[in-house]
């Protein structure tokens, strides 16, 4: 038998441990929302901050020259009995087992529907080309190292540049915990680990279309699938590449904004900021784009006058101001080290809003191209087209807000593209159907959002 | 089940959609089944070197182990140049600080040399030409991936392609990784003694 062997237990434990440390984080600093949430939300919530948690606890102890073997063993054993006391009390006290269990039907479907994805997930060599160039190259370099100042892959000495050193480092750093436990570089069952990404999307798509539509099950499950069925999900569900996880990443963080937008009290409002909050700074870790979705959260959530002061006073701004902390720490290191990013420039040349139009026609080829994106993307412009005249003559501007942080988040894309040194026309081509990739299961959101909200106006009017 | 009236004209929508895409992810699920069933026809105990020996690019993964603290005994020649190989990551920082008068350097790296890089971690191996080759004093015992045939009779005015044995290469099967194009060949060779 090809699956069970030590690293692959290994690798399932390495998640369940995950997803182990994010309940019991969610259970103890966002209670307040987490225990009404389905379960579909749980599980996507727990595996996103139980990432942040660890790849927070690794960052600290990489700066300060301590990753190594030993004091990763003792967080993840530490974390792992911290977590399963909390976790495990939290499932087994309001214990309902056959409710339980009707709940994790979903899941189970979408789990048997892609079980060819987790078994090869469980069998696939690295090849792809950015994974192995950028992320697991990285994560060789901390699995080799302790640290990131006394470590010969950030010295400036030209080598390896190919591997953008400026790029974050978050994923990586927690793909080497994972192997210094195994004592082993091991670049493929680690892919299992970035699969739980992948599965999480729809688990989670299900469990919003729940909250916010009254379709029946079967109408959910078949619209979560098949957003996962087309071509670039498959290509890029465990391959390595870190655009799926950001995906994720960009999800939970808009599933708590809309949450925040419709949430009457301010408490459970302050949660669910926070909750985005957390979401969307560790996606600056993940990579280069959770830096401006970030910025998009922010300045949307402002606009939309939700920020409350009172949130600067909840238990939960101590993980935020850490995960923040380490963003900080990261980028003077950047600096500190001379380390260069190939974004120098902040005001495009004029020469350069040519590139305008061809960006724009670019992103429609790619929207529309059923090669790459089956039949996911067509009925998702129908939907947006026949919702956004409506929202508009009811003038409840408020729903476009999610829309808003997702149009910032395009513009975002051309002005880097405008400003880019490098060949516009290839990095255009080779970047932005990925981009895409990581803003589609928003969009889904942000459709099933709409939808909703025009909904609950016309059984008001009425 | 209760469908409300919405629902009910919706359904059939999404049964023909969802039909259309899986359809297309029939594709990828047919080839899986291909790929797995040639993966366990190969008798090997471990599991990671069983998918391994799968990948393209094995034999460098095989001589990175092989010659781990001998890494000066390996030579990686890269013949092929031009635009679908130029890294422009590092022919951009390559360039930061220069003037545009100035000559500027261009950085190749193949999916070739990418590997020879990742395998080869922490120790880097330079990157040469054929020309550089052809100047070089080669070590007994030495190591070359090379992504040109060396063995060729046009490179035979080349003396140290007179000290060259063409090492084997188990047959190349793409089959695991179903979604990608089939890479380039590459050439091993081993220096037999001066």
């Amino acid at each position: 038998m090809i699956f069970f062997t030590n690293h692959v237990l290994a690798v399932i434990s390495f998640c369940m441990l995950i997803y182990l440390i994010g309940w019991a984080f969610m259970h103890t600093f966002f209670a307040d929302i987490f225990k009404k949430a389905s379960f579909g939300y749980k599980l996507g919530f727990s595996w996103t901050s139980g990432n942040v948690i660890l790849g927070t606890i690794f960052f600290y102890l990489a700066y300060f020259e301590m990753f190594t073997t030993i004091n990763v063993f003792r967080a993840c054993l530490f974390l792992g009995i911290i977590s399963g006391v909390i976790a495990g009390w939290s499932i087994v006290n309001p214990l309902r087992i056959k409710k339980q269990l009707v709940k994790i039907i979903p899941v189970a479907i979408i789990a048997f529907f892609f079980m060819h994805l987790i078994q090869h997930s469980l069998t696939a060599y690295l090849i792809d080309w950015d994974a192995t160039a950028m992320w697991f190259l990285k994560a060789k370099a901390m699995f080799i190292h302790d640290g990131i100042h006394n470590n010969p892959y950030f010295d400036n000495t030209g080598l390896f540049d190919f591997s953008n050193k400026a790029y974050p480092f978050g994923i990586p750093l927690i793909m080497a915990g994972f192997f210094k436990m195994i004592a082993f570089f091991d670049d493929q069952v680690i892919q299992f680990y970035f699969l739980q990404y992948f599965l999480l999307i729809p688990i989670l798509l299900y469990a919003f279309l729940k909250e916010h539509v009254q379709l029946s099950s079967i109408s959910r499950i078949i619209i979560a699938i098949g957003l996962c069925m087309s071509p670039i999900f498959l290509n890029h569900a465990h391959s390595g590449y870190v655009d799926i996880p950001i995906s994720l990443f960009f999800m939970t963080a808009m599933i708590a904004f809309m949450h925040a937008i419709n949430e009457k009290t301010t408490r459970e409002k302050n949660s669910w900021i926070g909750l985005m909050l957390l979401f969307g700074l560790f996606s600056v870790h993940v990579k280069n784009e959770g830096t401006t979705i970030i910025a998009a959260l922010i300045l949307v959530t402002i606009l939309s006058g939700l920020l409350r002061r009172s949130l600067f006073t909840q238990r939960y701004i101590l993980p935020i101001t850490l995960v923040l902390g380490s963003i900080f720490l990261w980028k003077y290191f950047l600096h500190v080290s001379k380390i260069p990013f190939y974004l120098s420039a902040s005001i495009p040349a004029m020469e350069n809003f040519h590139r305008l139009k061809t960006s724009i026609f670019f992103y429609l080829e790619v929207f529309l191209d059923t090669r790459i994106q089956s039949l996911t993307t067509i009925p998702l412009l129908l939907v947006i087209s026949y919702q956004f005249p409506r929202i508009v003559k009811l003038r409840k501007y408020i729903m476009f807000a999610p829309l808003l942080v997702l149009i910032l988040q395009l513009c975002a894309y051309t002005y880097i593209y405008l400003i880019t040194p490098l060949p516009f026309v290839v990095q255009l081509q080779t970047s932005f159907p990925r981009l895409l990739l990581q803003l589609l299961p928003c969009l889904y959101l942000v459709a099933i959002f709409q939808q909703k909200e025009l909904q609950n106006t016309q059984k008001e009017e009425s | 089940m209760k469908l409300n009236n919405i629902e009910k004209g919706l359904l059939p929508v999404l049964i023909v959609v969802f039909l259309i895409n899986y359809h297309l992810y029939q594709w990828y699920d047919n080839s899986y089944v291909n790929a797995m069933q040639q993966l366990n026809a190969k008798p090997v105990e471990n599991r990671y070197e069983r998918i391994q020996s799968e990948q393209h690019y094995y034999e460098i993964y095989k001589i990175a182990q092989e010659y781990k603290g001998r890494e000066e005994l390996v030579v990686y020649i890269q013949d092929e140049r031009g635009d679908d190989i130029l890294d422009y990551s590092s022919t951009y920082y390559s360039n930061i600080g220069k003037l545009p008068d100035e000559d500027h350097t261009s950085v190749y790296l193949s999916e070739l040399g990418l590997f020879v890089m990742y395998y080869f971690y922490p120790n880097f191996i330079p990157t040469y030409s054929v020309n550089q080759f052809a100047d070089m004093t080669l070590q007994d015992g030495a190591i070359i991936i090379s992504d040109k045939d060396l063995s060729i009779p046009e490179l035979a005015r080349i003396a140290n392609t007179q000290l060259l044995e063409k090492l084997p290469q188990l047959p190349k099967n793409d089959a695991l990784r179903v979604n990608r194009r089939p890479a380039k060949s590459y050439y091993l060779f081993k220096v037999q003694g001066q």
